[in-house]
């Protein structure tokens, strides 16, 4: 496994799973109906937990590129105990959406295929 | 009776002190910068701010023709209770936010009369609100400022009995309870069209021993009166109430009944906790069964709601501002136990008002009464001229 961006774990702890990028309200539906869902790792662009409230409380964790300890997505996932990382830069412009990636206790991503996407921030 | 110039003064010191918390309370949260995805936040506030402008005095004549403010407000302070602080502060910003936008679109300047207003009818309105809020204040204070950032609503024996009802933390219970309060909170805040009703938070209160104990309470679970309400969960209980009594956590409320612990995680500070719902004078304990049952509800409401939320025309972000606002004026009557025809009238005058006043406001680019209460160099409200 390669680093492919890191953040701050805000909350839970490191978990695997498969990425799955949500922008809009049709992605929250479409991934609501996915028998999947329990093993999925959310990309959002925002830090605002309103946008994927019905998808929180099945997914394994969430990953954010803004967003600091208190916004409301970190709030939130640390109430459900959910692993979120938050701040996250990454070093490449390729995207993980459907790529299976591991969050680590440091808030470091990996990418399971080895693929270098990203770097601390 | 004619106006007093003391009553004038009296209500132009309440517009000052509830604009100088408002302001600061926008800016803090850049509430003028607020975006959603489901719904038009900024302009249904907007809405139903001229709901509460026009309808709420007169509406709530009927509720002091049967009790007082004083009593009104004691009742209000218990666990549990509906209404709570959000809506008092919706009131005052309703009524207030509406005023200002009317006199901002006129053209007019601080110290300028509101061409047509009722200048008894608005005195008389914050006069009485002032005393509504004092009086379920237990420290008989305004505003959370006055005290530190705290709302204290319990007086002694109130929170004596909370504190009878709090357990020593068990790791299990304890993972269970806070699951449980953040999908509550998810939910809440989802259906109430992303305005902050139905999460209330007061406190510290000093437990005598160097330990604070503060609530988080959840309400409004059994709602069956917004025309989305059939999509909503179908909650075993009314409300939800926890309470913690904590060391080396600080928690801050404010005036919109929200509350911000720190730490944010300060769960290894709790020494006991305690999760109940509230009747009419009545704390019955949750076990887990029922915490799980609360939880699960919650879950399958917000799924529900968002699918439904989600299909809304951008008509309807805007003008569901009619209902969500007439639900607010309604708590007052459910808690004195006045039924009848009124939770109907509430919701046809409403809603009939978002109805005339959605075509004008949708033509706006934004409120600009959001960026004047935010940002503006000048009182966050201007006074009463008479």
């Amino acid at each position: 496994m390669d680093v492919v961006g890191a953040g701050e774990l805000v909350s839970g702890k490191g978990t695997t799973g498969v990425a799955h990028r949500v922008e809009t309200i049709d992605d929250v539906l479409e991934l609501m109906n996915d028998p999947e869902l329990s093993d999925v790792i959310l990309l959002t662009d925002s830090a605002s937990a309103t946008a994927i409230m019905p998808l929180l409380d099945e997914v394994r964790g969430i990953i954010c590129p803004v967003g600091g300890r208190t916004s409301h997505l970190a709030t939130v996932s640390r109430e459900l105990g959910l692993a979120c990382v938050v701040g996250t830069t990454f070093t490449t412009g390729d995207d993980l959406d459907g790529r299976r990636v591991t969050i680590a206790d440091d808030g470091t991503v990996l990418a399971d295929d080895g693929t270098v996407l990203g770097a601390a921030g | 009776m004619g106006l007093s110039e003391d009553s004038l003064a009296r209500a132009n010191g309440v517009v000052a002190a509830f604009g100088r918390a408002v302001r600061a309370f926008f800016q803090a949260e850049k509430r003028d910068e607020l975006t959603s995805v489901l719904f038009d936040v900024p302009r249904r506030s907007l809405l139903g701010w001229q709901c509460l402008y026009r309808h709420a005095p007169e509406f709530l004549g009927e509720l002091w023709a049967r009790t007082t403010p004083e009593e009104f407000g004691r009742r209000m302070a218990r666990p549990g209770a509906r209404p709570y602080q959000l809506q008092l502060a919706i009131l005052g910003l309703g009524y207030l936010g509406a005023r200002q936008q009317l006199l901002l679109d006129q053209g007019l300047y601080r110290g300028d009369p509101l061409p047509g207003e009722d200048v008894e009818r608005t005195v008389d309105f914050l006069l009485t609100w002032e005393r509504l809020q004092r009086s379920y204040r237990v420290d008989g204070t305004l505003l959370p400022g006055e005290t530190g950032a705290a709302t204290r609503i319990l007086d002694g024996p109130g929170l004596e009995r909370v504190v009878d009802r709090l357990e020593p933390v068990d790791d299990e219970r304890f993972g269970l309870i806070r699951r449980a309060v953040a999908k509550l909170q998810m939910y809440a805040f989802l259906f109430h069209g992303e305005q902050r009703d139905g999460v209330f938070g007061h406190g510290p209160y000093d437990a005598g021993d160097g330990s604070l104990v503060f609530l988080r309470e959840i309400n409004d679970l059994q709602n069956d009166y917004v025309p989305w309400a059939a999509d909503g969960a179908a909650s075993p209980v009314p409300n939800v109430v926890v309470a913690y009594r904590t060391r080396g956590v600080e928690v801050h409320c404010d005036l919109f009944g929200s509350l911000v612990a720190e730490p944010h995680d300060f769960a290894d500070r709790v020494e006991a906790v305690a999760i109940f719902t509230a009747g009419d004078g009545t704390l019955r304990r949750l076990d887990n069964d029922e915490v799980a049952a609360v939880e699960q509800a919650a879950a399958k409401g917000t799924r529900s709601l968002f699918a439904t939320m989600a299909a809304w025309s951008d008509d309807y972000k805007l003008r569901y501002g009619g209902p969500l606002f007439a639900n607010h004026m309604k708590t007052f009557f459910d808690l004195a136990g006045i039924d009848g025809s009124i939770g109907d009238r509430l919701m046809t005058t409403f809603e009939a008002t978002a109805d005339d006043l959605c075509a004008g406001i949708l033509q706006r680019d934004t409120a600009g009464v959001w960026r004047h209460m935010a940002r503006g160099e000048d009182d966050c409200f201007w006074p009463v001229v008479a």
